[in-house]
């Protein structure tokens, strides 16, 4: 395989635009990336775009809109880590040859689809019952607590900290920084899951242009490089499966930290998947970044803090920055790559050189996860 | 006469006397146990399933009590993973307010969902609290 690497990125903001079409949305942020890689639009050779209810041919329809059609285009879907399938398949067909310039997309609009919570499916057993999704991360809550004497206090700032982080970032949906007791004090979703741990449904796109080495020396831009990336699908429960684990997290990252030849200890900025603030806390356990069951004293440390051992979530995350399922995976790299070229302002990780992202999708009867995906960029 | 039918296609048994028994999968290589059952064994691979039958009286491994809901469920609603006998299962508590905790004792037992176009009863499952 050889190296590919992120030659540009481009991000909507996130929020709820009605108005707009999915076409639109997703043109804005591929029209950023093309200029941003500084790539004539005709040098791209195939373009992958992830997304969960855009209806077909999304990738056709977007760059279309721009002036772009008659070459290989795919559109994925992997549930919310959609975006994320879109750039692992950008760098493969890169990393394995098949072509040196590289569309990845994640597009979502969500806002004139759904109005709270996601329904979940009726052919699915656990669905059937009304396993939502708050209620999943409410039960690894309950679990950790039990486990580990976490308390509440402890989930509630991790979206504490991951609103502080987005009042900071003009892309960012929500932009107001909340108390720990106006986090508690918002009604209950899923108990012990309160409205203000939970990510918000957004419309939203982000894309990324990879290229060859060859290319990207040509270009003449800082070469952003994809060390490691790992996609998979949660395994089956069997037996005494530990709820407040989750597996392909675990298994994903540190196949990525081998890919890459680095450790935990080496990243210095991380965007993960805190669709609910008890996901992130438990994501620190999972990728390693502290032992198992000390996820609570890690934020209490403010060790994940934009100037703590590892920022995590600069952006804000998906709590805070919203969620546009298919278009998270590629809004993580977004953030990544600006952190790695320090162009990140106000909430700049100091000299970041090594970054991750991780992205989870969906939820099955009987297996940990939809999806996983990991990716270590590095510059 | 009334028929029974499972709400969902090789997941439950409606027993005599209205009782109910959820199908798992025990692998015959590997020895692992899970529910739903699966033609291959998710752990090892193995073709050989054997069928065994999950019931009785289970532990509450972790729960939630949910307060929003898709537009055609009631809030608030009560889930959970129990152990039975070392399998963990997913479902609904019934009978759960203010005595629903991880640890609990309940019971599975047979719950009607809904009826057929011929009249027949949906027959499902939830967990009692004891
Ligand atoms: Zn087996």
């Amino acid at each position: 395989m050889s190296c590919a690497f992120v030659a540009g990125v481009g991000m909507t903001r996130f929020g709820r635009f009605p108005e707009r079409f999915i076409k639109d949305i997703g043109a804005e942020a591929v029209l950023e990336a093309i200029r941003d890689a500084g790539v004539n639009p005709a040098e791209i050779e195939v373009a992958y775009c992830g997304h969960t209810r855009g209806g077909s041919t999304v990738c056709q329809r977007i760059l279309n809109e721009i002036g772009i059609s008659g070459i290989e285009m795919v559109n994925m879907e992997d549930a919310c880590a959609s975006g994320s399938a879109a750039f692992r398949y950008a760098y493969l067909a890169v990393a394995n040859g098949m072509a040196d310039v590289v569309l990845a997309i994640g597009v979502e609009k969500l806002s004139d689809k759904i109005k709270g919570v996601i329904p979940p499916r009726k052919d699915d057993l656990e669905g059937l019952f009304g396993r939502i999704m708050p209620s999943v991360f409410a039960m690894i809550a309950k679990r950790h607590m039990y486990q580990y004497g976490t308390k509440v206090e402890h989930f509630a700032l991790v979206s504490y900290k991951n609103h502080l982080n987005a009042v900071k970032n003009p892309r960012a949906m929500y932009r107001k920084e909340l108390s720990v007791e106006e986090i508690l004090n918002s009604p209950v979703i899923c108990e012990p899951i309160t409205l203000y741990q939970c990510t918000a449904n957004a419309d939203g796109a982000a894309a990324a242009v990879v290229v060859s080495e060859r290319k990207i020396k040509q270009l003449g831009k800082l070469p952003v490089r994809i060390a490691a990336s790992v996609l998979c699908a949660g395994g089956a429960r069997v037996e005494d499966w530990d709820y407040t684990v989750s597996l392909s997290t675990v298994n994903a990252s540190r196949r990525a930290y081998e890919e890459a030849g680095i450790g935990p200890e080496d990243l210095d900025v991380i965007e993960l998947h805190d669709c609910f603030s008890v996901a992130e806390l438990v994501h620190y356990e999972n990728l390693g970044l502290c032992p198992k069951g000390e996820g609570a004293r890690f934020i209490e440390e403010k060790r994940s803090y934009i100037n703590g051992d590892v920022a995590v979530n600069p952006s804000g995350g998906l709590l805070s920055k919203g969620h546009p399922l298919g278009a998270t995976g590629l809004g993580q790299v977004y953030e990544v790559v600006q952190q790695l070229r320090g162009n990140c302002g106000e909430r700049q990780v100091e000299n970041a050189r090594v970054g991750l992202t991780h992205t989870m999708g969906g939820g099955v009867s009987g297996l940990e996860s939809g999806a996983c995906a990991v990716h270590i960029l590095v510059r | 006469m009334k028929k029974y039918r499972p709400f969902m296609k090789g997941v439950i048994k409606v027993k005599d006397g209205g009782k109910v028994a959820l199908i798992g999968g025990r692998c015959s290589r590997c020895g692992k146990r899970f529910f739903p059952r699966r033609v291959y064994c998710p752990a090892c691979g193995a073709e050989k399933v054997n069928e065994f039958e999950i019931g009785g009286t289970g532990i509450v491994y972790t729960y939630t009590v949910c307060h929003v809901a898709p537009p055609d469920a009631e809030v608030p609603y009560a889930i959970g993973y129990v152990d039975f006998d070392g399998v963990r299962v997913f479902g609904k508590f019934v009978n759960w307010q203010e005595r629903l905790d991880i640890g609990k004792e309940v019971e599975l037992i047979p719950w009607k969902e809904g009826v057929t176009e011929e009249g027949d009863e949906l027959i499902s499952y939830r967990f009692e609290v004891k």
